[in-house]
């Protein structure tokens, strides 16, 4: 077999694959700082995105606190 | 970074690599990552080869930008520039991803510059980001790497 095609049908679907992996971490970036911003609590964001608390909390604070973004406290 | 098979005598551009993906919100440094870097450094004699075919780092950030919105067209989502948020920089150690793994396995060692086989192991790769990124942009990758090749 030749070498698959990079542009043909099946790696444009692949490819779509990364793309939008790229697209929903950066819009969960954005999302979940706009909400912060907005002074929801950890809990909100956590039942909006259908994650646990401690899932988004991990995954979000260091970034958030760098950012400067004044936060609720975690329990809250 | 997890390892330092990419990093002997190579320090400044594997930080500049780090700060490409960093720019982008990830810590994964890609492929892609990489040949910004290269493209970037006038310093090093890879980004000459690059520059022979426009491809500079504005011009790459232009194709790889390009092979994204591609790519998500295919999806059915309306063109839509995911590196238009202004995000805060991303928090985790750096590390490597799949692509720049399979570029080293790829790379040709014992000729030319430590960044020219790394550039050949990245433009060596025929399927993902990079080869769609240069063919969006109209490169012919398989002439461009015959160039580099050829130049050391």
């Amino acid at each position: 077999m030749t070498s698959p095609n990079p542009m043909g049908e099946t790696a444009d679907r692949l490819a779509s694959v990364v793309a939008l992996r790229e697209l929903a971490d950066r819009l969960e970036d954005s999302g979940v700082e706009a909400a912060m911003r907005e002074g929801w609590s950890w809990s909100e964001v956590a039942e909006a995105l259908g994650v646990t608390r401690q899932a988004v909390h991990k995954k979000h604070l260091t970034r958030l606190v760098n950012a400067g973004i004044e936060l609720r406290r975690r329990n809250a | 970074m997890d390892d330092d098979f990419f990093s002997h005598g190579m320090r400044g551009l594997v930080a500049a690599c780090v700060e490409e993906a960093a720019r982008r919100g990830s810590t994964v440094v890609e492929a892609e990552h990489v040949l910004l870097a290269i493209a970037a450094d006038p310093d090093i004699p890879a980004s000459h080869a690059l520059a022979e075919v426009g491809l500079d780092h504005a011009g790459l950030e232009a194709a790889l930008r390009g092979e994204r919105l591609h790519s998500l067209e295919t999806a059915g989502v309306e063109p839509f520039d995911a590196q238009s948020f202004a995000l805060g920089r991303p928090t985790g150690k750096p590390r490597w991803g799949a692509s720049v793994r399979m570029a080293m396995t790829r790379q040709r060692r014992g000729a030319g510059s430590r960044e020219v086989a790394v550039l050949i192991g990245i433009l060596r790769a025929e399927i993902g980001t990079v080869p769609r990124a240069l063919a969006c942009a109209g490169i012919d990758r398989v002439r461009l790497l015959g160039a580099v090749e050829a130049a050391v």
